[in-house]
């Protein structure tokens, strides 16, 4: 056969059967996992990114994953450790990252919420992370402590702090679009 | 008001999510758990051997111990990095390096040892709170970090280069980092089960200016500065081809019990495929 044609035909994949307790977890807790890395990461790609990484580490952890009590919190808790250490990497270069740092492409379809997503990405790392853990994964103070290894006061602050400052940044940006449509 | 707003964000941005195919990923996790498997089964036939024996320089922690066949039963908890906390006792899988088909390393810890780029003790730990303070007060400090070093200084305060990552190229950068004296070489042994080089180093007059200063990056990216508070137990280990440098550095006042806590954490090192 001509590589052409080969390549027309292409090589059919054998077919792969998932487990089934895989396939249920990922149709019941995907989407909302890449949200939730979405608001701690401020970025879509890196949040599918991270989602299919702890996906894969799932699959390859075998029947370790099917005794796990709670696999999204799993799931989540391994998507965090990759981003957290991914971030320690980039902070090594924090010194050009600044000048390299723009903001990635939203998605066709929330338009709507770029002024949220905007605002999100402005604040401290530290505030993102548990404003997205607590209101968008809905995960309890003490859980969110737990996860990201620090103290439930820790988080109660930055939770305050985050809601003042997303609040700010989101009437400051409601007060330019009203300026904006009156003109 | 912001809070329903992030929640509406949430709520529409699930939408748009686009499922990525299933089955792909777990063709991916199942390449994955082949090659740790592969990887076991090369660490269980070197274990039979080496028939556990390590041998270490005089003076270094006597029970560098024999490597164990990696425990892949569960119970291994991914490290946190650096979160400058008291860890739970127990044991404790890292990753080396970021680059793909590197070893990762497990670690057995007793209580209350703090997360750092790798495993510490030092007096003054905050319990539940961040470690960060008793850096500042501290009287004694025990340590053991994992590197794959991919680049040194070339001067005691001067910019890193890297390092061609070959076990040779890597011994050498290490027995020559400057700002330091080798205290004691000694040269060929067998450490964590695998062929290994080890000396001591001691920190010198020179990196007064510059005690913060970069000394290693470390193939996660990690920025480590010299540890100036006493020698260091440095053992470039060749993993299968893949220079793996352990470092065990303590300071004069170091609790016998704690130095014994050191010894077993260096005893229960063993590398594993990565996870």
């Amino acid at each position: 056969m001509a590589e052409k044609e080969t390549l027309a035909l292409g090589r059919e994949a054998a077919a792969h059967p998932v487990r089934p307790d895989l396939a249920e977890v990922f149709t019941q807790s995907y989407r909302r996992l890449v949200v939730q890395l979405y608001g701690v990461v401020g970025n879509l790609g890196e949040a599918e990114d991270l989602v299919q990484e702890s996906f894969v580490r799932a699959s390859a952890a075998g029947g370790r994953f099917r005794r796990v009590d709670n696999p999204e919190a799993w799931l989540r808790r391994t998507a965090i450790n990759l981003h957290r250490n991914r971030w320690r990497k980039l902070r090594n270069f924090g010194r050009v990252r600044p000048r390299l740092e723009v903001s990635p492409p939203d998605p066709p379809g929330l338009e709507e919420h770029v002024a949220v997503i905007e605002a999100l990405r402005t604040l401290p790392a530290g505030q993102r992370e548990v404003l997205a853990l607590h209101y968008l994964a809905d995960q309890p103070v003490s859980d969110v402590a737990e996860l990201l290894g620090v103290a439930e006061g820790t988080v109660k602050t930055r939770l305050m702090r985050g809601r003042e400052a997303l609040a700010a940044l989101l009437s400051e940006e409601t007060r330019l679009s009203q300026e904006e449509e009156g003109r | 008001m912001s809070e329903l707003k992030l929640r509406k964000f949430a709520s529409r941005a699930e939408d748009l999510v686009i499922l990525p195919d299933l089955a792909d990923l777990d063709r991916q996790g199942h390449a994955l758990r082949r090659r740790r498997q592969a990887v076991v089964a090369t660490l269980a036939a070197c274990l039979l051997a080496v028939v556990g024996l390590v041998v270490v320089s005089h003076d270094s922690p006597r029970d560098v111990a024999p490597i164990r066949p990696p425990d892949d039963s569960g119970g291994v908890r991914s490290y946190p990095g650096n979160m400058m906390r008291d860890l739970a006792s127990g044991t404790y899988e890292m990753d080396v390096s970021d680059a793909s088909g590197f070893p990762n390393v497990r670690f057995t810890l007793p209580d209350g040892w703090n997360a750092w780029e790798g495993p510490n003790r030092f007096n003054g730990h905050a319990g539940g709170r961040s470690n960060e303070d008793a850096l500042g007060h501290l009287t004694w400090y025990v340590g053991v970090v994992y590197l794959d070093v991919v680049a040194v200084a070339t001067e005691p305060c001067g910019q890193v280069r890297m390092v061609d990552p070959t076990v040779a190229a890597v011994t050498r950068a290490m027995a020559t980092v400057p700002g330091h004296r080798v205290v004691r070489d000694a040269g060929r042994v067998r450490a964590f089960g695998h062929p290994a080089t080890h000396f001591r180093i001691r920190p010198t007059a020179a990196l007064d200016d510059c005690p913060d200063q970069t000394m290693y990056v470390s193939g996660t990216g990690a920025g480590i500065q010299p540890f100036t508070g006493g020698a260091s137990d440095v053992w470039v280990v060749d993993v299968g081809g893949h220079p793996i440098v352990v470092f065990a550095a303590h300071s004069k006042g170091v609790p016998p019990t704690i130095r014994r806590e050191q010894a077993a954490v260096l005893a229960s090192t063993e590398f594993t495929s990565p996870a």
